[in-house]
């Protein structure tokens, strides 16, 4: 495989909640290879979003290593952490919270550049570039984020995130704000972007068919665990655990009818984690074992990794 | 109406049509007239110059205490919601602390350390009005922090020195200003009772509350300085309130369009 540009070994994140530990993140690893997308999908509070915070260190984690290119991060100094940041960016889900109501469109872009320490002409000029990438108006730069619609507003978002050149891109939700037309219109810049620019991207999403669209690479979150990881169209087309795919059924499709009821049950509380496999409450397929001994993530197929007792198997 | 005080409080010395020390008894308690339009007080001085010049001072002790309390407030309020921990620990307290003396106590206690006057009165209002503002400024920067912007810049590598002066201030900025300006009718309020009370501005300088006690045993019969005083009090105190009032609509830009 190509060389990594991130790798997540082990890592876990905890809060306390009400006293008990809550692992929002549970031992996680994960590589993200050169100039690929990898996308993350899962349920509201799996733990994605907490996930791409780690990988940014914009939370450190509770244990494990995130290592950037074989470096651990947490152990840069802090010079070197913010040096880093230019290398490594993020668009956020909400474009209205994410920009600062009383900067400038121009400040809000050249804030990372700032933050290096680029010189006033040079930032004008940058900011002035990435407006283009991201096909806004150069007059953009004067006026506040609340003259502009949510998905311009996401364009500046990603002009933002792009100001300092980076090789990483990590998208949390990015598109999940946005009208549906201009969800398309900024799926199609973002890919177009990485092709451009050689971007590797993690891209997070609850919706399958939008990480489906952009990733190259696809893993499945449960409950602050990854339970399947597989290139794109092994996960789609021959889905190993059943998680995913009683997702995959839960998408509509035209001219197929809703399966009703193909995910039984609530997610369970986060607090209080059922025991075995974290799935079992809800899986179709739950044995004793299930109940009992939560199931390593291992090869189910080749290349295709799954934490299931019984990778494949059908209901019945 | 602010605009109309503050120009007063500014050239009450040009503005008084007399001398505000200067005693006449021929016109003690004398009736409102063309010399002097408010009439005069116990001792003959002209009650309407008084006003003009005990605006001023009013409005000097209240811009003096607005500055002093906004800046200590702002500091520790954003060090104790942003560094959270001991030092929020020991902030909260403070307050806490500073809250739960009846403000005359501390106002008496200074007045008898430094000596009834206007510097007691601006470190006796200081000291429980920093309290109001660094709580405030506290629960902003508590919910400002987790702004998603606020996210954005750390993952910009923007320091956090920089963060809190550039994101987190600037939003803050029409809270407080709210705050400030009733702030400044409730320090000219509080001034005019310790000033009532002899605690506060001594003679000869003239102030509102002052002038209010100083009518008082004359209410029944020679009621217009003490009501001159006290009118001039109200005036100052709404003419605040809705100046904040129309500043906040003004500062906030999602607003704007209403």
């Amino acid at each position: 495989m190509s060389d990594p540009v991130l790798t997540l070994d082990r890592v876990s994140r905890d809060y306390v909640r009400a006293g008990r530990r809550l692992a929002a993140v549970d031992e996680v690893d994960l590589v993200v290879h050169r100039g690929k997308t990898l996308g993350i999908v899962g349920e509201s509070g799996c733990g994605k979003s907490t996930l791409a915070r780690l990988a940014l260190h914009l939370v450190p984690p509770s244990s494990g290593r995130v290592l950037r290119e074989g470096q651990d991060i947490a152990r840069l100094d802090a010079g070197a952490l913010r040096r880093l940041r230019a290398r490594m960016q993020i668009v956020f889900q909400d474009p209205n919270a994410s920009l600062n109501p009383r900067w400038r469109v121009g400040a809000i872009i050249a804030e990372p550049l700032r933050a290096q320490g680029w010189s006033r002409q040079k930032r004008l000029d940058r900011v002035s570039e990435v407006l283009d990438l991201v096909g806004l108006p150069q007059d953009a730069v004067d006026r506040l984020p609340s003259a502009f619609s949510g998905g311009q507003k996401q364009r500046i978002g990603i002009a933002r995130a792009l100001a300092p050149e980076p090789d990483l891109l990590i998208c949390d939700e990015a598109v999940s704000a946005l009208d549906a037309s201009i969800q398309a219109q900024i799926l199609n810049l973002l890919t177009d972007l990485q092709a451009r620019l050689g971007l590797t991207m993690v891209f997070i999403s609850h919706n399958l068919a939008v990480v489906r669209h952009v990733s190259q690479r696809v893993a499945v979150m449960y409950l602050g665990r990854i339970v399947e990881l597989a290139s794109e169209a092994d996960l789609f087309d021959r889905p190993q655990h059943p998680y995913t795919r009683t997702l995959i059924a839960a998408v509509p499709e035209p001219g197929r009818p809703l399966q009703a009821g193909s995910v039984r049950g609530e997610p369970p509380d986060a607090l209080a984690p059922p025991s075995g496999c974290h799935f079992h409450p809800r899986c179709p397929l739950a044995q004793n074992i299930c109940r009992r001994i939560s199931p390593p993530l291992i090869e189910a197929a080749s290349g295709h990794l799954a934490s299931c007792h019984f990778p494949g198997a059908s209901a019945s | 109406m602010v605009v109309f005080i503050v120009l007063v409080a500014v050239f009450a010395h040009w503005l008084a049509p007399h001398s505000y020390t200067r005693t006449d008894l021929f016109m003690s308690w004398s009736l409102p007239d063309a010399r002097y339009l408010l009439g005069g007080d116990a001792v003959g001085r002209d009650i309407l110059s008084r006003l003009l010049v005990g605006a001023q001072v009013s409005l000097t002790i209240a811009f003096s205490v607005l500055t002093i309390v906004l800046i200590v407030g702002t500091v520790l309020g954003t060090i104790a919601g942003w560094h959270g921990g001991w030092a929020d620990g020991l902030i909260t307290r403070a307050t806490d602390l500073t809250l739960a003396f009846p403000e005359l106590i501390i106002a008496i206690i200074v007045a008898a350390i430094m000596g009834p006057g206007v510097p007691a009165v601006i470190v006796a209002l200081s000291l429980v009005g920093w309290t109001g503002i660094a709580r405030i400024v506290r629960s902003l920067t508590l919910s400002l922090r987790n702004e998603a912007f606020v996210e954005a810049a750390m993952a910009a590598g923007t320091r956090p020195a920089a963060i809190i002066v550039f994101h987190l201030l600037p939003n803050m900025v029409p809270a407080l200003v709210v705050r400030a300006t009733a702030g400044i009718g409730f320090i000219i309020m509080e001034e005019a009772t310790l000033s009532f009370l002899g605690l506060g501005v001594q003679e000869p300088q003239p102030t509102w509350g002052g002038m209010i006690r100083d009518g008082l045993p004359a209410l029944r019969t020679e009621p217009w300085m003490a009501m001159a005083a006290s009118a001039a009090l109200a005036f100052t105190i709404v003419g605040f309130n809705l100046f904040g009032d129309g500043l906040r609509d003004a500062l906030d830009p999602r607003g704007a369009r209403r």
